[in-house]
């Protein structure tokens, strides 16, 4: 009974989850793409959950729920706030070549010309069956699971997933950590921070919200990067909640930002990537190899550098939600 | 009790894709919006749910990772759109002419 | 009920819904123009890839494979920063030409009449005269 009943949650589920994809994506209004795509966030949590990956929708949780939902809906509002500011024809700018009715463009786009149909459809159904093909006769692989198992005694951490991001290939998580970087890096070769727009919500419940909910936050954030070594939580997990925490700071007073000041700022975003390095390259020497630990300083090591990346991952992400290089820093 | 939670949750999740009839017709910003808050709370109830069932606590956390940060898009949206707006105006044409400069926020 | 159940276990039926996905996700990334729909797009193709991942290591008995949950997690942190990055762009495009759409290149009369990017991004009259007012 049970298992029939898991087996109808999961065809509930993806079928949810299929029509809110192609809900979002057919919408001609900006907006309700957005928020169907908050509700996709959610429902992959679901999934995740489904398929034995706490971690994963750990994840989801804090990034679908609090980032990405966030940077989205800032985005509209930019996009609205320009095409406002060039239909009034702002002195300095030359006048738009498209003309005012382009600007109508800012939060719609127009349902896609039919033309695009059959080719678009066919290529996407060639694509989707032969992967669907390819899956279904694919035998099933014990994978790697028994070998990670197998050596969990030298990984110094007992949460597999962990022992796996941060020892057993932490050349993925190192080269993680600085596509990470290397994504603030490019947002803030496009300009500098420029405000970001904000409405007025008159009314104590806004501040109220903030002041009980960021506290809370960064305990949360803090409880599951320590929980990542023996459960599900981990890094990557405390650094999207604390960078939701920080996120809700800037949206508490988006107008008077508070700018950090410029060195330390830097090396917060720096610190995972450059102390993972630093501990790698004396691993070269004095351990196994380049990012390799000698087994009995595993733990240690391995904290240390979960606190630096949490510390750079929630810092990033917080200055990619402002997007921009800080005022002020020209020299 | 499992089958009794297996069914709770499979109706919360019926009640969710109920709710996206709210998200699909709107009309205005602020109904969708507030559908996708109603989510994040039911969200969090099958996830409990499935805690129980599938037997793994670590869904706890999960679900407190979601209570907590469900309300982040909420403050960006009523960053963004301020108070609410009189329904049934197409939403491109909001508030176009009237972008707020006053630093009445603090 | 019992042998349906078992055909239709996790295993087989979230890697055939996550390549759907991917499949929609390219179909949207096709089709629509505007740069954050398309984001979007690219994004929902990236949950169809971590499905994939996430549900070939749930298939058999006991624990599902770490080291592709490892990978997805890892995929998640990148796909959210590289959105991020995407998004700043497309605000950059729409300060600079006013549009957060790929045009084809600077509007001159040079370009081919049977260009079919730019004749679709000048709004149609019916579009205008339903969102004019």
């Amino acid at each position: 009974m049970s298992n029939l009943l898991l087996v109808i949650f999961d065809l509930v589920l993806l079928a949810g989850l299929l029509g809110v994809a192609w809900r979002c994506l057919a919408s001609t209004d900006l907006f309700r793409a957005v928020v169907l795509f908050i509700t996709f966030g959610l429902l992959l949590a679901l999934a995740w959950v489904r398929l034995e990956a706490p971690d994963i929708a750990l994840a989801e949780a804090a990034i679908g729920a609090g980032i990405t939902g966030a940077l989205l809906l800032v985005t509209l509002e930019r996009l609205r706030s320009i095409a406002v500011e060039r239909r009034r024809g702002r002195p300095d700018q030359p006048p738009d070549p498209a003309g005012a009715d382009a600007l109508l463009h800012a939060l719609h786009d127009p349902p896609p010309p039919r033309r695009t149909f059959v080719p678009a459809l066919s290529f996407a159904l060639v694509v989707g069956g032969l992967m669907v093909t390819a899956l279904w006769h694919q035998p099933d692989a014990v994978g790697l699971e028994p070998v990670v198992d197998e050596h969990m005694g030298v990984s110094g951490v007992d949460h597999p997933i962990t022992a796996v991001l941060l020892n057993f290939r932490a050349y993925d998580t190192f080269l993680e950590l600085a596509i990470v970087l290397i994504a603030l890096l490019g947002a803030w070769s496009l300009g500098r921070y420029d405000r970001l727009p904000a409405r007025p919500a008159p009314g104590p419940i806004l501040p109220g919200t903030l002041r009980l909910l960021v506290p809370v936050a960064i305990v949360t954030g803090v409880y599951i990067l320590w929980a990542g070594s023996h459960a599900p939580g981990g890094a990557f997990q405390a650094g999207a909640i604390l960078g939701a925490a920080g996120i809700l700071l800037v949206l508490a007073r988006p107008r008077d930002l508070p700018m950090a000041p410029s060195t330390p700022l830097r090396l917060g975003l720096t610190a995972g990537v450059g102390l993972f390095l630093a501990i790698g390259i004396v691993g070269l020497f004095i351990g196994p190899g380049l990012l390799g630990y000698p087994p009995e300083w595993a733990y240690p090591l391995i904290i240390v550098i979960e606190i630096a990346a949490t510390l750079s991952i929630a810092l990033t992400l917080v200055a990619l939600f402002i997007a921009g290089r800080p005022a002020g820093d020209d020299h | 009790m499992i089958t009794f939670y297996l069914m709770a949750a499979l109706f919360l999740l019926a009640t969710i894709l109920l709710g996206l009839i709210r998200v699909l017709r709107g009309p205005g910003s602020g109904d969708r919006m507030l559908a996708a808050q109603l989510f994040g709370t039911t969200g969090v109830t099958i996830l409990l749910l499935l805690s129980m069932t599938l037997e793994t606590p670590a869904l706890v956390d999960v679900a407190l990772v979601f209570a907590l940060l469900a309300v982040v898009a909420a403050v960006a949206f009523v960053r963004q759109h301020g108070l609410p707006e009189p329904s049934g105006t197409p939403v491109h044409q909001r508030k176009n002419d009237q972008k707020t400069e006053s630093d009445d926020d603090r | 009920m019992e042998w349906l159940a078992q055909q239709l276990a996790p295993g087989l039926i979230y890697p055939t819904a996550g390549a759907l996905l991917f499949a929609l996700g390219l179909y949207g990334l096709i089709r629509r123009h505007h740069l954050v729909l398309r984001i979007l797009a690219l994004n929902i193709m990236g949950s169809g890839v971590f499905m994939v991942l996430l549900g070939i290591a749930a298939r058999g008995e006991g624990a599902p494979d770490p080291v592709a949950q490892a990978l997805t997690l890892t995929g998640i942190v990148v796909a959210v920063s590289a959105t991020a990055f995407a998004l700043a762009l497309v605000v950059r495009l729409a300060r600079i030409t006013g549009q957060a759409m790929m045009l084809p290149g600077p509007p001159d009369d040079e370009a081919p009449v049977d260009d079919i990017s730019r004749e679709e991004h000048a709004p149609s009259a019916e579009y205008e005269r339903e969102h004019r007012e």
